[in-house]
């Protein structure tokens, strides 16, 4: 032992502490950064010299700068970030269709299929009366027009919905790769040690993946990272596979390519991405039931008309046209009638009598029977299937709400433990500065005393 | 915060328009209910718009039915009057002349319309009831309207039944007012109890109308009421307490002031101020 030795431990003070302090200013530089760990100085002593049967210390050294981390925290930051952002689009999604069905709509089909029906009632006052019968045939055109224009918006909706997903698409896909690109970076530097920056990149790209499509990660030993959605990997160490949807099948489906093929992973998908495709699949549910209402309605109210006769005593025609393939949509009244409102066929005889209400009625009793899907009334149907559509509004709102005031919590948890906080970072600054200056005091004394040994020489 | 805010301007849209409930998801549980209210507010109008409209028309055949008792009644003055031997063979043929303006006007009387639509006709209430002979041209159907969920109103009636059922009063007369010109007093007296079932049966038509303007005025003050109770259930499942509304928007600002202080507090001061 001399005082070399003694040399040397001051100057390997001066390097824990110039490390400590570096990386404590790495810290606070970043206090900002989105998805920045918090860096740590790992600090060991030294291998001790031996002499005889006493150990002589030699100073410390930096074993590792560390970066905070917590796996279990982490995995589940990305399940709920998935789950929140998958029901946070689905309910601003369905909220749009919703709006269709407001009460405080001018023209809802609901009030407008009320205005038809009371309109008929109205018309038992005097059925020869010629405002009473336009009225009729205005309040079936104003029918017809509301079911039209709420199959064109939802299925326009559905469209936006599934463009979303294309589009959305394209970032995932190019997040997989980036994701492989970074673990390809992080291995060729060495794996998990020394590459927190490049780490902390790749994990803020997991996170951000997960809020479009809803992953876990697997971490590996030497840094790198697998991405899971369900069962089926995405991306594997350098390694990534590519997500397609198929806009040509019905209902609208996610497909990862494996193998020469494709294995669909809808029912795995969460995240925006998730929530597009519920949000489609649902708008298609109530585009297919109100096209079954529109075609139900129409050939139970067709049916009834085509058994009355008009005021010249012919038989009733159609009082509603529509495609079958696309009955909301296309529904529309018959122009002959809104042209000529005689040729409503109110009479249940042909004598063309003024008063004969007799096939009104049974035009009126339709609101009370089961014509739609056989075992619904109009208004029971639309009610049904308003209902509907606002318990998955509310169900989404509700989950939503939930699923990101848990985030929120683990995120400020997360923050909290793997983040950084300034008074500590202030704390370890006056730290590694005492230490530093200790060092070079030691060293200046160290050299004080080697001068004073050579001044003896 | 944020949360906060968006919690905060919910409760001041309640507490402005009153209203909590404007589509299905505020209250899936209760949406079916308050459509099924809605639908039958609007039911009730209806109905009630049917109600005023037919009253003119009931309101229009009482009071024909009560000209028609006035004519009859005048005819049965003058044939009772025109027995008595006082009177000659010449008075009699000048009022077998009233007689027969008396039938010309009950049939003038029975063809009233209201805009159009003659209420003694039936069903067939675009033309008129009887041609100028007497001669009924109407339907024996009638004009039936809805004025219920499960009633209709009879706004129109069978001419023949009500002036030709079990007396033909146009005949009846034609027959006195012949009998008059013959100067047959016999056959005037033979007329009066045919006269006297003819007003019988007039007025007993009339009794029938009264009938049914109460069933009417009724049926109005039902759909009324069932109306004002309909929409009070609506507003109690679609409406907010306006007390309840306001209490909860103060909650709310106090709550959203409060995080925004505590946030300002917490970012004011660190160690490294204190740092030399």
């Amino acid at each position: 032992m001399s005082l070399m030795t003694s040399l040397l431990a001051g100057r390997s003070g001066l390097r824990s502490a110039n490390a400590g302090i570096n990386a404590t200013s790495n810290n606070v530089s970043n206090v900002s950064t989105p998805g920045y760990h918090r860096r740590t100085v790992e600090q060991a002593t030294r291998d001790p010299f031996q002499n005889g049967r006493l150990n002589y210390g030699v100073g410390s050294q930096v074993m590792e700068i560390g970066r905070s981390n917590d796996r279990i925290i982490n995995m589940r930051r990305l399940q709920e970030a998935g789950e929140a952002n998958a029901s946070e689009t689905e309910f601003l999604h369905l909220t749009s269709i919703e709006r269709l069905f407001d009460e405080d709509q001018d023209s809802t089909v609901r009030g407008e299929l009320e205005a038809f029906f009371d309109g008929l009632v109205a018309a038992t006052a005097d059925p020869a009366d010629l405002g009473l019968r336009q009225q009729v045939s205005h309040n079936g055109e104003r029918l017809a027009i509301a079911l039209n224009r709420s199959s064109s918006t939802i299925e326009k909706q559905a469209l936006g919905f599934a463009e979303n997903a294309e589009s959305s698409l394209v970032v995932i896909n190019s997040q997989l790769a980036e994701i492989a690109d970074l673990n390809a970076q992080i291995n060729g530097a060495g794996g998990a040690m020394g590459t927190g920056d490049l780490t902390d990149r790749r994990d803020m790209v997991i996170r951000n993946l997960s809020e479009k499509i809803g992953v876990t990660a697997d971490l590996h030993a030497d840094g790198q990272a697998t991405v899971f959605m369900g069962g089926h990997a995405l991306v594997s160490k350098s390694e990534s596979r590519k997500l397609s949807l198929d806009p040509t099948i019905s209902p609208l489906s996610l497909f990862v390519n494996a193998g020469g093929g494709t294995i669909d992973v809808t029912d795995d998908a969460s995240g925006e991405l998730g929530g597009y495709i519920a949000a489609h699949r649902k708008a298609e549910d109530y585009l297919g039931q109100l096209n079954t209402f529109a075609e139900d309605f129409a050939t139970a109210m067709n049916a009834q008309h085509a058994a009355g006769f008009d005021r010249t005593g012919t038989g009733g025609g159609d009082l509603f046209t529509f495609t079958p393939a696309n009955a909301a949509g296309t529904i529309t009244f018959s122009s002959a009638i809104s042209a000529d409102s005689d040729l409503l066929a109110f009479a249940g005889a042909a004598t063309g009598l003024a008063g004969d209400v007799d096939n009104l009625s049974q035009l009126i009793a339709q609101e009370d029977n089961n014509i739609i899907a056989g075992t619904s009334t109009p208004r029971s149907f639309l009610s049904r299937l308003t209902t509907q559509i606002g318990n998955d509004v509310a169900d989404s709102e509700r989950l939503a709400r939930t699923k990101h005031a848990v985030l929120d919590d683990l995120d400020e948890l997360y923050t909290s433990l793997h983040g950084v906080d300034m008074d500590e970072e202030a704390s370890k600054l006056v730290m590694y500065q005492s230490a530093y200056q200790a060092s070079a005091k030691v060293i200046s004394v160290t050299n004080d005393l080697m001068n004073n040994l050579l001044n003896l020489v | 915060m944020a949360r906060k805010k968006g919690e905060m301007n919910e409760a001041e849209r309640i507490a402005v328009t009153g209203i909590k409930v404007t589509r299905a998801s505020d209250d899936p549980s209760r949406w079916p209910e308050i459509n099924a209210i809605q639908s039958s507010i609007e039911d009730q109008r209806t109905y009630q718009a049917n109600l005023d409209r037919s009253d003119a028309f009931l309101i229009t055949a009482d009071k024909t039915l009560g000209f028609s008792t006035d004519l009859l009644s005048r005819a049965r003055e003058r044939a009772v009057q025109l027995t008595n031997e006082i009177y000659t063979s010449t008075d009699r043929a000048a009022a077998s002349n009233e007689l027969f303006k008396l039938k010309e006007q009950l049939i003038g009387v029975a063809n009233t319309e209201v805009n159009g639509r003659f209420l003694f006709a039936g069903n067939a209430y675009d033309n008129p009831a009887f041609d100028d002979a007497g001669v009924y041209l109407g339907a024996s159907t009638v004009p039936l309207t809805r004025m219920s969920e499960t009633s209709d109103l009879q706004t129109g009636w069978d001419g023949e039944q009500v002036f030709q059922g079990t007396v033909d009063i146009f005949q009846v007369l034609e027959d006195i007012g012949t009998a008059m010109a013959a100067n047959d007093v016999v056959g005037i007296r033979d007329q009066l109890v045919a006269l006297d079932l003819g007003l019988e049966q007039v007025v007993a038509w009339r009794t029938e109308i009264g009938f049914k303007q109460v069933a009417a005025n009724d049926a109005l003050s039902i759909a009324e009421t069932m109306e004002q109770i309909l929409v009070a259930r609506k507003d109690e499942a679609t409406e907010e307490d306006p007390a309840a509304a306001y209490t909860k928007l103060a909650e709310m600002r106090l709550s959203y002031e409060a995080t925004l202080q505590v946030a300002a507090a917490t970012s004011k001061t660190k160690l490294f101020d204190f740092i030399r």
